[in-house]
């Protein structure tokens, strides 16, 4: 494996998910920034280098959904995909609609996790095609 | 410590005070006050005389003059004669001071071709007006009382006697011998507290158990005590009073069980939003745990294994189970089983209960509460219990609400109407954070949360509540400061599951909650 591991930002106000989360992630081979609250996300300078977002949909304060907004609003693109306890299928395609890549319902398995990220990270790849050197990057199965 | 007691009545610690108002009050030429002393010695002899009669104004000398007119035993004075002096004719009347006329006597004269026939009159008006007085203290709902210094009582109200079944000479039998009706756990207490309040002046407010005579039980009171002192300050009494406040401390005991009991059903909801908030709970420490556990696996298939990242991720994983656990623990005693009872609910008395259970609460967060609830206000068709769950949660997040507000008072205005056509409207405006308008539309969702450490289920079962009555509840931020929740009940009795929402409703509102329905 060569070439920049992707940063996965994981945007969650729940404890255990800001734990569990980076450790797997780097399993994966992705270096991971936890992050407590959409506010501390944003006010962060971590924006511009993150590959993807793993985003919780409910938190205090800003919820994912406004803060994906908010990000498109500044003309951030980074991928994004949302994670949520409330386990409601129907809510995925408006989820996705607001401009996710996919949407993750709390507890997800390790292949979802996998199939997600590889989706966003693909997206985060050819939104680089036009200048950026594409990333060489293979996630470890 | 010790403090002789002072001879006589209140009157001889005071008696320049009667000698300079009596003249003026009864329009006299002449007063003479002579008190007996109880040991003795010379008594004390006091005069006022005024210039129209011409006579001395030295206490000695005036005595020996109305001796000569009354005679030298001043305990056989007692009727009105006319005296000739050389300038004018002087009516006295002769007045025993006193219980058994024990105090000593005063001699009042004047010069009016009416005295002294207008002078009884007054007086005996004012000896009414005195008794009715003595009786006022005596028939007062608390217990009167006045001690010595050493703790002796002087008076004590006949309804203290009689509740603890004590004579007055018993009582006065030796400085703590009033202690007999004390509980002994409480005695030391209540020495205590006198003894403080006779060394430093100041008065004092004990609870103390009194035994009832009545039915031989020992009864709360609120025993309250102030000094009396004389004109420069020295100890005459203390005077106080004891109230029975049993009734009241069981009532508040009650009250706070009550409160105790109506917080808990606050929590309660409906099946299908108590299966989605175990649902959410129980997901995130879920995840935590599958997170983990893939992680473990992997860092155990590595090569060479990650034994201690393994450990650590196992930990983590035995923790979150934990967690899921107390979840279901925590969920678990929030539920209960309550039936929709329905009844005509008078929303004036519901939310009156209420703001009585919140006091307290709202005192600890300097929250003043106002009411302003319509007259005539019909009842209308509900769960009184459920509707009070949602008055209660209303009070509560306003209270929450201004609990950082301290540039301005943090005022609660609890308003009941008639609303538009056939509703019976109910609002609760605070002064707090208030809300976004953006945020408005979802306050009422389930799980969604302001707040640090709320789970956001308070106003969705408060919807829930309103949607089962065929209402409406929503919320709109102020002009000012702050928000108002505005409950909107039909008058008509159509309150079932699925009451189609009310039309005609007022459409001020910046959003209206909706039925909780999920989305499809």
């Amino acid at each position: 494996m060569t070439g920049t591991i992707p940063i996965v930002a994981v945007v969650d106000d729940d404890q255990s998910v800001r734990e569990s989360l980076p450790d797997l992630l780097r399993e994966f081979g992705i270096a991971a920034r936890v992050y407590a609250s959409a506010a501390d996300f944003l006010a962060s300078d971590d924006v511009g280098t993150t590959s993807c977002v793993l985003l919780d949909v409910a938190m205090p304060g800003m919820t994912g959904p406004e803060m994906l907004r908010e990000l498109r609003r500044r003309g951030e693109d980074v991928p994004v995909v949302f994670i949520t306890g409330h386990e409601d299928e129907s809510a995925r395609p408006r989820l996705v609609e607001e401009g996710a890549v996919d949407c993750l319902f709390k507890p997800f398995s390790e292949a979802a996790l996998l199939a997600a990220l590889t989706a966003a990270l693909e997206v985060a790849d050819l939104r680089c095609s036009g200048g950026c050197p594409r990333v060489p990057f293979r996630l470890v199965e | 410590m010790k403090v002789p007691a002072p001879p006589g009545g209140i009157l001889q610690q005071n008696p320049f005070f009667v000698l300079d108002v009596l003249p003026e009050m009864l329009d006299l030429d002449l007063v003479y006050l002579r008190l007996d002393d109880a040991a003795g010695a010379r008594p004390l002899e006091l005069a006022r005389v005024s210039a129209d009669v011409n006579l001395s104004d030295d206490p000695a000398v005036l005595g020996r003059l109305v001796e000569g007119w009354l005679g030298q035993d001043s305990t056989s004075w007692s009727a009105p004669r006319r005296i000739a002096l050389a300038h004018a004719e002087l009516s006295i009347v002769p007045l025993r001071l006193g219980l058994e006329d024990r105090i000593g006597v005063l001699v009042v004269g004047s010069a009016r071709k009416e005295f002294p026939a207008q002078t009884e009159q007054q007086l005996a008006e004012a000896n009414r007006e005195l008794q009715l007085r003595a009786g006022l203290l005596q028939s007062i709902p608390v217990a009167a009382w006045t001690a010595w210094p050493d703790g002796t009582p002087d008076f004590v109200s006949r309804s203290w006697l009689e509740y603890t079944g004590l004579s007055l000479e018993e009582v006065q039998s030796s400085p703590e011998a009033w202690m007999s009706a004390v509980h002994p756990e409480d005695r030391e207490r209540a020495s205590r507290c006198f003894r403080d309040s006779v060394r430093s002046g100041m008065g004092y407010t004990v609870e103390l158990r009194f035994l009832r005579a009545e039915d031989e039980t020992y009864r709360w009171h609120l025993n309250q005590a102030v000094p009396l002192n004389d004109a420069e300050g020295g100890l005459l009494r203390l005077v106080g009073t004891a109230t029975d406040i049993q009734d009241l401390k069981e009532a508040q005991e009650q009250l706070r069980s009550t409160q105790a009991a109506l917080a808990h059903v606050t929590r309660v909801m409906t099946v299908g939003e108590l299966t989605a908030s175990i649902a959410h709970e129980i997901n995130q420490p879920l995840a935590g745990i599958i997170t983990n556990a893939s992680t473990c696996l992997r860092m155990l298939a590595a090569d060479p294994p990650n034994v201690e990242g393994a450990q650590e991720t196992a930990r983590r994983t035995i923790r979150d189970g934990r967690r899921a656990s107390d979840v279901i623990t925590r969920l678990r005693a929030l539920f209960s089983g309550e039936e929709l009872a329905m009844s005509p609910v008078d929303l004036n008395e519901a939310a009156r209960e209420v703001m009585a259970l919140c006091v307290g609460e709202m005192n600890k967060n300097c929250v003043v509460m106002q009411a302003d609830f319509a007259d005539d206000l019909p009842t209308v068709p509900g769960d009184r219990t459920q509707l009070q769950q949602v008055i209660l949660n209303l009070l509560l997040n306003a209270s929450d609400a201004m609990s950082r507000v301290d540039d301005r008072p943090r005022h609660l205005i609890i308003r009941t109407d008639r609303g538009e056509g056939e509703h019976v409207r109910f609002t609760v405006q605070d002064v707090g954070v208030g809300i976004q308008p953006q945020t408005v539309a979802r306050l009422f969702e389930p799980f969604y949360t302001t707040k640090p450490s709320g789970i956001g289920i308070g106003l969705s079962v408060c919807r829930s509540i309103i949607d089962g009555h065929g209402g409406r509840i929503w919320a709109e931020p102020n002009e000012g400061p702050g928000a108002t929740f505005c409950v909107l009940l039909p008058l008509a009795s159509e309150g079932s599951e699925i009451a189609p929402p009310p039309t005609g409703l007022p459409t001020r509102a910046a959003a209206v909650a909706r039925p909780t329905g999920r989305t499809s």
